[in-house]
């Protein structure tokens, strides 16, 4: 049997992590089976959108490599092409099996041209729609699935990774190819429950410390890259486990001779002045995340996302004599949020974030299967997928549209401030 | 950060110069360009430099292009023709327009694609009367509508200038009318209108917040 896992991206040079474990996880149980990961990037948008190349391109690849099964990968950028491209597979060869899964898939995605769709964590799915090919299991105890039977919609029952060690190590790299930035996942799931995120889906678990210091020696092993992204909805949610993978990063990065810049999500208020001293200890740089989204009490509660801004006042300034870099990001467009509250937002990231040279805003994604979903009035740009925010309960299209143009507004000016200063 | 205050004085009123902040000298005639630019040199901002009319604006071109005037605010004093604006627009200057309403006609957007921003200079209530259509052609350029000169209560209070330039905004004389609104400490206006004093305190609530704690150099 011979699968394909395809997926559509946007750059090309990022590790898919998520299409190696499946890959690693499918092939413990059956070794006999042929899964190959191949990605089509079609990098420029506008130009994806005015010709198709990149679907001819891999339906050739599909036509040409004859798979059996074909499973896509989907997220935000390719959820909605993944539709037609389905149709197209099934034109081309009926008898070809698609399957869909990754954080977008709900079950509005579901027709008559795809046969599966893989809901939450796929390894355990994935294998077991292994086994159901070979004939090794009924289509009923296939956990995590949706599909159609004659038009009517059945779900498999739920399961998680109780022990993320279980999933082998994604590192090898037979194929020896070239990644700038890899990908190192420590944990599923999230301590915190904001309602926009992916990460507070799944349970909260951890891979062990050893398994963790097997994958790190693994992936220096294995790559070349300049970038280690870790996955970890808030990495400093347990600063002993956190100190002790970043020791083990080390370790590997000294040991190699390695000049990386590490990429990790943080909570500000979560921070002290003896995690900043030791953070930057670290010969590597970092790069740290820190999603406040919002400052307004309302805002804040609206999206289940609690913090104290004193604390994150206090320790932004205790970033801002040191040498680690980071990023504060807003989101506008928010359940609650309006032009003055937004303001506020960007006022306190403009008196607070001294390093910070300019404002991040991100148009809030009303992302499938996240509880935001449930608010009331809230609607997106897109129906089945998941989408930018056009419509809530306290801002139309346009209010939301003239706070992107104001923060634009204020970032040419601080961009023209840097550039002479850079100059000088 | 406080990159986004700035000071703006005329040049008999340097004592007012704030030295972290980003400084625009505003001049009345062409004369008073060598001392205003002899200020700037030793401004140690990297945003500084100057408000003046279109006439004069035009008539300085050559001098405006230095790369050291980053900020340039130009008030439209006649109809603008094609060519007066493209040489303004340089790479890193920020450039802001004024022009009074009955200059700005949607034709001339095009011709201010380019600027940093466009401000519609409004006296009285019959100048509000194409503002839907000043905001749906800024929209097209994607420009944050402006508007100067407007009292808070007739337009959406967000787009009035004097908003984030507290600093600068004469407080006038009211009208009986707006003795009751939340903002007549704040509100530039109401001669020339027809005011209808705001008084909800919960809908104002956090525009009262954002000028509560704007008592500093104009963010504009």
């Amino acid at each position: 049997m011979k699968i394909l896992l395809l997926a559509f991206n946007v750059q090309e040079d990022i590790f898919p992590l998520g299409l190696r474990y499946l890959q690693a996880f499918a092939n413990q149980h059956h070794p006999d089976v042929d899964v190959q990961i191949k990605e089509f990037s079609f990098g420029n948008r506008t130009a994806y959108a005015t010709n198709k190349n990149i679907e001819l391109q891999a339906l050739s690849y599909i036509f040409l490599e004859k798979p059996d099964v074909v499973a896509f990968s989907c997220y935000i950028w390719s959820a909605q092409m993944i539709k037609d491209f389905a149709r197209s597979i099934k034109s081309m060869n009926p008898a070809i099996k698609v399957l869909l899964g990754g954080v977008e898939v709900q079950e509005s995605l579901l027709e008559s041209s795809i046969d599966f769709i893989i809901q939450g964590e796929g390894e355990i799915a994935f294998k077991e729609l292994v086994d159901f090919f070979k004939g090794l299991r009924e289509k009923q105890d296939i956990h995590n699935i949706m599909y159609l039977a004659n038009g009517v919609l059945k779900k498999g029952p739920t399961a998680f990774i109780e022990n993320l060690d279980t999933i082998p190590i994604p590192f090898n790299n037979d194929e020896h190819i070239k990644y700038t930035v890899m990908r190192l996942e420590t944990a599923r799931g999230c301590a915190f429950d904001c309602s926009f995120c992916h990460y507070a889906i799944p349970p909260l678990r951890h891979f062990s410390l050893p398994y963790m210091e097997k994958s790190i020696a693994e992936l220096f092993r294995s790559y070349e890259f300049s970038y280690l992204t870790i996955l970890d909805g808030t990495f400093n949610s347990d600063i002993n486990r956190m100190f002790a993978i970043l020791d083990m990063v080390e370790c590997e990065a000294k040991r190699k001779i390695k000049h990386i810049i590490i990429h990790c999500e943080m909570r500000p208020e979560m921070l002290d002045k003896e995690i900043v001293e030791k953070l930057q200890k670290y010969s590597f740089k970092m790069n740290i995340e820190f999603g406040l989204q919002s400052t307004h009490p309302e805002v804040l509660k609206a999206v289940k996302r609690y913090t104290n801004l004193s604390k994150v006042r206090e320790n932004l300034a205790l970033l801002d004599n040191s040498s680690i870099n980071y990023k504060i990001d807003l989101m506008y467009g928010l359940p609650q949020d309006t032009f003055f509250r937004f303001l506020l937002s960007a006022r306190f990231i403009l008196d607070n974030a001294k390093k910070q040279h300019n404002l991040v805003a991100h148009h809030f994604m009303l992302l499938n299967n996240t509880d935001s979903l449930q608010h009331e009035n809230v609607d997106r740009y897109t129906d089945a997928t998941s989408g930018m925010v056009i419509r809530t309960e306290t801002q139309d299209a346009f209010d939301i549209y003239k706070t992107k143009l104001f923060l634009d507004l204020i970032n040419d000016e601080l961009d023209v401030c840097k550039h002479i200063q850079r100059k000088n | 950060m406080p990159m986004l205050r700035k000071v703006k004085i005329h040049l008999k009123e340097v004592e007012k110069i704030i030295q972290t902040l980003p400084l625009v000298i505003k001049i009345k005639t062409i004369s008073e360009l060598n001392d205003a630019l002899a200020i700037l040199a030793s401004h140690p901002h990297p945003l500084k430099g100057l408000e003046l009319s279109m006439t004069d604006a035009i008539a300085l071109e050559k001098k405006l292009s230095m790369q050291e005037i980053s900020y340039l605010s130009i008030l439209v004093d006649s109809e603008p023709k094609a060519t007066s604006w493209r040489n303004f627009f340089l790479k890193n200057r920020i450039v802001e327009i004024f022009s009074p309403a009955e200059f700005f006609k949607p034709n001339l957007v095009p011709l201010l694609k380019g600027a940093s921003r466009i401000v519609l200079t409004v006296k009285t209530e019959d100048d509000l009367e194409n503002v839907p259509r000043y905001f749906s052609e800024m929209i097209s350029i994607a420009q944050f509508p402006l508007i100067k000169g407007a009292p808070f209560c007739k337009i959406p209070m967000e787009h009035s200038y004097e908003l984030y330039d507290q600093n600068n905004t004469q407080i006038k004389s009211k009208p009986t009318a707006c003795a009751a609104c939340l903002f007549t400490n704040n509100c530039p206006s109401a001669q020339g209108f027809l005011p209808i004093p705001l008084i909800d305190k919960n809908k104002f609530e956090d525009a009262l917040r954002f000028l509560h704690h704007e008592n500093t150099a104009a963010r504009f």
